[in-house]
């Protein structure tokens, strides 16, 4: 099969070219997505956007200045220009009443605006030189060349060395920057670096991916790691593993049909690693949320029943007797399905019996559906005492709650409350190896 | 002749962006503008691809759609999936772009709609289009007329709407306390934009859109504390920089999108340093 | 201390709100007498923003419910009249003193509508009584702190309701603005107006307001002013967060539970 053969032609990366191109996308993935870490943190990742579309006019003019197509030459263009930009931005919005997100859009359309007027400038004098040029906008890791390689080879290692130099310093910026300039960190100084090399990641970035997706290489891969952790350090990894394989994939595709650009790929693979780990990601994603909350449903229905149990077993003083659904739901409104389904999981869980067709509280049961009236007039309790609700008004709070609480927050309670005997009802509160409750 | 068909399409376009970008500006959601006017080439993309020529009617329904799907998502990604506001929008936008593009690579490679021109657009094209006449003696190109009537119902919606945009751009919580539909006008405000985007593209492209949305109304912004003078004076700065972008294009045999962008930096510069109330350089000499 | 009213113009009603699950205000429950000047005090926050936006639909609620005039808010927002903190709006904004305004007669008719020349009177006549008609054509922007209050409070004038629901009007105001507010308070409670007001000063609430409610989460008190500040009451507002409730909160918050079981 056609594809098998180019994955396996790509992969076994036995073509020099192939190596380099590889090389180059997994590199510039790695360190965009590592300098994206810190603008995403300090909630600047439209800066990304900007500096790449600034930093077109610094290439035209050292092109049309020095009138070579020397990549270093380029390269210092471009960090001017996109450095420019960036004090621009903040020189607006600090010094009018211009609100930052104006400002960056004012600032890239303008320098963009002004980048292709140089480029079209450029391009319609037919120097033949210029070539080429305009691959700065849409990226084609293809044409990547061993000299390109070799300088993005360079940079990267430069910027993930900075990285790991300063990760500290970084860090508290990105973080708390209040409480950076209070121990007398020189912050400025660290905003300078920080943005210098984040112009450098995209001023080399865009050669693969083109000016308007730059952004998205330097957020996304950011995005997406947040969801699967808390830990900064373990955050720039995942993110530069995820723009590192992006990277990979574009080359690949680049690869197997030349004519598509690169970018858009990258950028795709990188959106939908970011949405899947907004959705399945263990502890933000969404999926996640959701299976909480169908687990919180599952205890709420189980607590009810053997609840139900129990306060009939209390009112009736025979707890084992045998009890038809129908008595039951007499009792509380629930679907005969749910119902039929909490009896179930209650018992698997050994706290319901079933003789015939009816259902008998087991030992453990009562002691289950002891804890939790317990705790529920405790709760109330608590209401009345500690947040002064009037008795009338605790029941319904107490449902819901009689099913988060702790043991530990149990026996808290009990301390606080002073193991009362009473609840607000003046009803007995239950406790375990009581002498009225041993029959 | 064809000067003139030129210069016009950009006033109408800076016109209409200019108007709405007021209020996106002033609802802090200037680089939402910017998202939807890149999130919408899937949207002509298809139209195109569905329709099979290069109609404004179904572009306009492309755009629209993925205008109002790109707002949809921004929120949804902000607000269900808890990523940042800035992050909601950065992933938004480059996504769907890239999807655009990859459509045109697969299937729309060979026609007049590719990369270059959803950028940058050729103003320049309009001159060769050929005169549409509706009323006897009035020919224009066909980019002309549907400019001019996007830019009367983005008037009309300004005029008509007026209290429900200043309403909810200036106070949001009181607009909801009233009873009124803060979502309503968002989505209504953010379709136009769609719109008034794409059907910008083909003759000034996507970049110079954003320019035109933001740049006159930053610029209209420093220069007047009221709303209904801001409007006007925005659209102006657009009309000016239409001729300014022209014939700075032709000296420099460049782009013309580009050329009015490099205009609206120019004027807005000016603005920003000597401004009498809030000019930066007139403050510093203030005594 | 939770004294009810027969006939409450406001009944609030075992009131829950979450933010992202996290309980911000819980169990609320209490009513509010006709014309009556009401303050809400409580530590910084206790959820007493928060109640006043749940109160205008503005927040969604975990539980609960709120009548207004024995009505929902919907049938009666003729009526009702919200001023937000001041920090809630942009001063930047490119408009006058007389047009925010004139925003308070929007809700009278459709608001696809000119505005007549009975709106404009009503502006006035607002502006008058907050002693800013000669500021009507001035921009926003060159406002004081004062002024930019006394603005909010015309548009609420300008609205013409029965109650007014204010969050912090004195943050940041003068204390000869806060004075001539504080009367004109007066005046409309002396019109059989209610009005309920989110403040942070304890001294002056002693001063200013008939009705109390002391909030910190959960309502400590609810009753005439003299009857409320006991140093009792107060001590358990100001006294800090109730340490299990907050752990509760936060192992909802965890676990994605709901406020109320049926949700």
């Amino acid at each position: 099969m056609w594809i098998i053969n180019q994955i396996v032609e790509f992969f076994s990366f036995q073509d020099v070219n192939i190596r380099y191109v590889a090389l180059g996308t997994v590199l510039l993935g790695a360190s965009s997505a590592l300098v994206g870490c810190f603008t995403f943190l300090r909630k600047k990742a439209l800066v990304g956007d900007t500096i790449a579309h600034s930093i077109l006019p610094g290439i035209c003019l050292s092109f049309i200045i020095f009138e070579i197509k020397d990549p270093l030459m380029l390269l210092l263009g471009a960090m001017v220009s996109g450095w420019l930009s960036v004090y621009i931005v903040d020189y607006i919005s600090d010094n009018s009443k211009i609100k930052p997100d104006t400002a960056i859009g004012l600032t890239l359309s303008v320098f963009f605006g002004v980048g292709v007027l140089l480029l079209t400038h450029i391009q319609h004098s037919g120097n033949a030189a210029q070539a080429g040029l305009d691959k700065f906008l849409f990226g084609k890791a293809a044409s990547l060349v061993q000299n390109d390689v070799i300088t993005f080879g360079v940079v990267s290692v430069l910027l993930i060395a900075t990285i790991i130099l300063f990760f500290k310093q970084f860090s508290l910026i990105s973080f708390d920057v209040h409480f950076a300039k209070t121990i007398g960190l020189p912050v400025r100084t660290f905003e300078v670096i920080l943005s210098t090399i984040t112009v450098l990641a995209v001023a080399i970035g865009i050669q693969t991916v083109g000016v308007v997706l730059m952004a998205a290489m330097l957020i996304t891969p950011a995005a997406a790691a947040r969801f699967w952790t808390d830990k900064l350090k373990v955050m720039i990894v995942i993110a530069a593993i995820i723009g590192a394989v992006s990277g990979l994939f574009g080359a690949f595709i680049s690869f197997t049909a030349p004519s598509m650009p690169t970018g858009p790929w990258i950028v795709v693979v990188l959106s939908f690693i970011a949405i899947g780990s907004m959705l399945i990601a263990p502890k933000n994603g969404a999926i996640s949320k959701i299976r909480k909350q169908k687990k919180n449903q599952r205890k709420i229905l189980e607590d009810n029943i053997i609840k139900l149990l129990y306060k009939l077993g209390e009112k009736e003083n025979d707890f084992f007797k045998n009890r038809s659904i129908t008595t039951l739901k007499s009792y509380r409104e629930i679907p005969t399905n749910k119902f039929l389904k909490g009896l179930n999981i209650l018992k698997k869980k050994n706290q319901v019996a079933m003789v015939n067709d009816l259902w008998v509280l087991t030992e453990e049961g009562k002691t289950a559906g002891m804890r939790i009236v317990k705790i529920h007039r405790l709760w109330e309790l608590y209401l009345t005492t500690y947040l002064r609700i009037a008795p009338d008004h605790v029941h319904e709070d107490a449902e819901t709650i009689e099913h988060i609480i702790t043991p530990e927050m149990e026996l808290k309670l009990e301390h606080l409350l002073n193991f009362p005997e009473k609840d607000p009802h003046n009803v007995n509160i239950p406790y375990k190896n009581e002498k009225n409750n041993n029959e | 002749m064809s000067d003139f068909w030129i210069i016009l399409t950009g006033c109408l376009a800076a016109v209409s962006c200019g108007l709405l970008g007021c209020f996106l500006i002033l609802r802090k959601m200037a680089m939402i503008g910017d998202a939807i006017s890149h999130a919408v080439l899937p949207g002509i993309v298809m139209a195109f691809l569905f329709s099979g020529s290069l109609d404004s009617v179904p572009m306009l329904i492309g755009a629209a759609t993925f205008g109002i799907l790109t707002t949809y998502l921004i929120e949804t990604f902000n607000k269900k999936g808890g990523l940042q506001k800035d992050a909601s929008i950065g992933i938004t936008f480059t996504w769907l772009f890239a999807i655009g593009v990859i459509l045109i690579s697969l299937y729309a490679d060979d026609v007049h709609i590719d990369q270059d021109c959803v950028l940058f657009g050729e103003i320049a094209y309009v001159a060769l289009e050929p005169l549409i006449s509706f009323f006897p003696g009035i020919g224009a190109p066909n980019t002309v007329w549907v400019l001019g009537i996007v830019m009367l119902l983005i008037i009309a919606m300004i005029v008509v709407g007026y209290k429900g945009l200043y309403l909810t751009t200036f106070d949001p919580s009181f607009a909801a306390s009233i009873g009124v539909s803060t979502v309503v006008w968002h989505y209504l405000l953010m379709s136009a934009v769609s719109v008034t985007t794409v059907v910008s593209f083909e003759s000034v492209g996507a970049i110079l859109v954003v320019a035109l949305l933001i740049a006159p109304a930053a610029t209209a912004y420093l220069i007047t504390d009221q709303l209904p003078k801001m409007l006007v004076i925005a659209a102006l700065v657009g009309v000016i920089s239409s001729f300014g972008g022209y014939y700075l294009a032709v000296w420099l045999d460049a782009s013309v999108a580009a050329a009015i962008a490099t205009v609206l930096g120019i004027e807005f510069t000016l603005v920003f340093l000597f401004a009498p109330q809030n000019g930066v350089l007139l403050k510093r000499f203030k005594p | 201390m939770n004294i009810q009213v027969d006939k409450p113009v406001l009944e609030v009603h075992d009131l829950t709100v979450s933010y992202d699950k996290k309980p911000v205000l819980w169990d609320v429950d209490f009513t509010i007498p006709y014309g009556n000047l009401v303050g809400i005090i409580g530590p910084n926050g206790a959820g007493k923003s928060t109640l006043i936006k749940a109160i205008m639909n503005l927040v969604p609620k975990g539980s609960g419910y709120v009548k207004l005039y024995n009505d929902s808010l919907d049938n009666v927002r003729h009526k009702v009249s919200y001023v937000p903190q001041r920090e809630s709006v942009d001063w930047d904004f490119p408009t006058s003193v007389l047009d925010v305004v004139l925003m308070g007669t929007y809700g009278k008719s459709s608001l696809l509508s000119r505005i007549s020349k009975k709106d404009k009177e009503i502006a006035y006549e607002s502006l008058k009584r907050v002693n800013m008609l000669d500021f009507a054509n001035r921009q926003i922007s060159q406002l004081s702190g004062g002024q930019q209050q006394r603005t909010f409070l015309a548009r609420a004038l300008a609205q013409e309701a029965d109650i007014y629901l204010m969050d912090e009007p004195f943050a940041g105001v003068d204390a000869a603005t806060e004075r001539s507010i504080v009367n004109l308070l007066l005046e409309m409670r002396k019109e059989g107006k209610t009005i309920i007001v989110v403040h942070h000063d304890l001294q002056s609430a002693i001063d200013y307001f008939d009705w109390t409610l002391l909030l910190n989460t959960r309502l400590v008190a609810s009753g005439p002013t003299e009857k409320v500040f006991t140093t009792e009451l107060l001590q358990e507002t100001y006294g800090g967060k109730l340490t299990l409730l907050s752990k509760i909160g936060d192992l909802m918050k965890e676990k994605q539970f709901p406020a109320r079981e049926n949700k």
